[in-house]
């Protein structure tokens, strides 16, 4: 259950932060989920969409989430050239031949809830929250140790925390890309290669 | 029994004031009043408290069972307001020293820990 996840991530700051309110930590928590995802690309969606040689533009409507950015288009394997400027509005460079179906990949982030509703969560995959707890946690208590004037505040743990966060942010990044592939890809360019002068 | 109704805060204030006798020094209205006036102090200084009502502070007329709508943790802050804002009342039982420290200890509870 997600619901259980968030709870869990609550819990963990409530018992880290005294004084801190649910509601504000339900309020953070969208914000840092919304930074997590967006910065990261591992909540994706591949979508099936039927084109016709009339037509360069499609909207992608995932069943959760909202789409940020377009990782692949691909017809029968081969790769398509498209944009999407406006999330969630597939554009095609060129038409199509004939009628066919392409498979549009995009990177989604979580939708915001209606404002000052406090009792519901965001809606997001399971996996995403039980896999990157840990790194939601840090995000959150930086967040709520970086607002002015609380009983929680404090600069140096939100900073430490923030730090935390968004190493935990460039992991999931690097797995998400390597499809959580253990050691999928171990060749680098070697350290020097980006200062070394011929 | 949770502390969380209007009159459990009335008569909460009414025993820290030694206000308990009838006829009462102060009128209930006078302590509704400080309640009040709590919630418009804590929605300046902790505005993440009213997040649930879009920022909306909540008001309250009667001396009755309605519930007070703040965070459980912050309840204690609210009732030393109200007993503060009642020793401001300038009356020869009246020390100012004493308002000045609930009130005092209501901005301190909202913005510290170890208060």
């Amino acid at each position: 259950m997600i619901e259980d996840q968030f709870e869990h991530i609550l819990t963990t700051v409530r018992v880290r932060i005294p004084g801190v309110s649910d509601d504000a930590m339900k309020l953070e928590l969208i914000n840092v989920l919304d930074e997590f995802l967006q910065d990261s690309n591992v909540w994706r969606h591949e979508k099936p969409i039927p084109v016709t040689p009339e037509k360069l533009t499609y909207s992608i409507v995932p069943p959760l989430g909202h789409p940020i950015r377009l990782l692949n288009v691909t017809s029968e394997g081969r790769h398509v050239v498209a944009t999407m400027e406006e999330p969630g509005v597939l554009v095609l460079t060129q038409p199509v031949e004939e009628p066919t179906e392409l498979l549009c990949e995009v990177a989604l982030t979580v939708e915001l809830p209606p404002v000052g509703s406090c009792d519901t969560y965001p809606d997001c995959d399971n996996w995403v929250i039980e896999k990157y707890k840990g790194v939601l946690v840090d995000g959150l208590l930086a967040r709520m140790m970086s607002q002015l004037a609380k009983p929680y505040t404090s600069e140096r743990h939100a900073i430490y925390h923030f730090r935390r966060f968004r190493n935990g942010i460039a992991k999931a990044r690097v797995e998400a890309s390597h499809k959580n592939l253990f050691g999928a890809q171990t060749w680098r360019y070697p350290q020097t290669f980006a200062t070394r002068r011929k | 029994m949770a502390f969380n109704t209007v009159n459990q805060f009335v008569e909460s204030a009414r025993r820290l004031v030694q206000d308990t006798v009838e006829p009462y020094r102060y009128s209930d209205e006078e302590y509704i009043e400080g309640l009040n006036l709590a919630l418009l102090e804590a929605r300046r200084i902790r505005p993440d408290l009213f997040i649930r009502n879009n920022g909306d502070i909540p008001y309250y007329t009667d001396n009755d069972g309605t519930e007070v709508d703040i965070d459980p943790q912050y309840r204690v802050a609210v009732l030393y307001f109200i007993v503060g804002h009642i020793h401001l009342r300038d009356e020869e039982d009246t020390q100012d020293a004493r308002a000045s420290v609930f009130l005092n200890k209501f901005v301190a509870k909202m913005q510290t820990v170890m208060s």
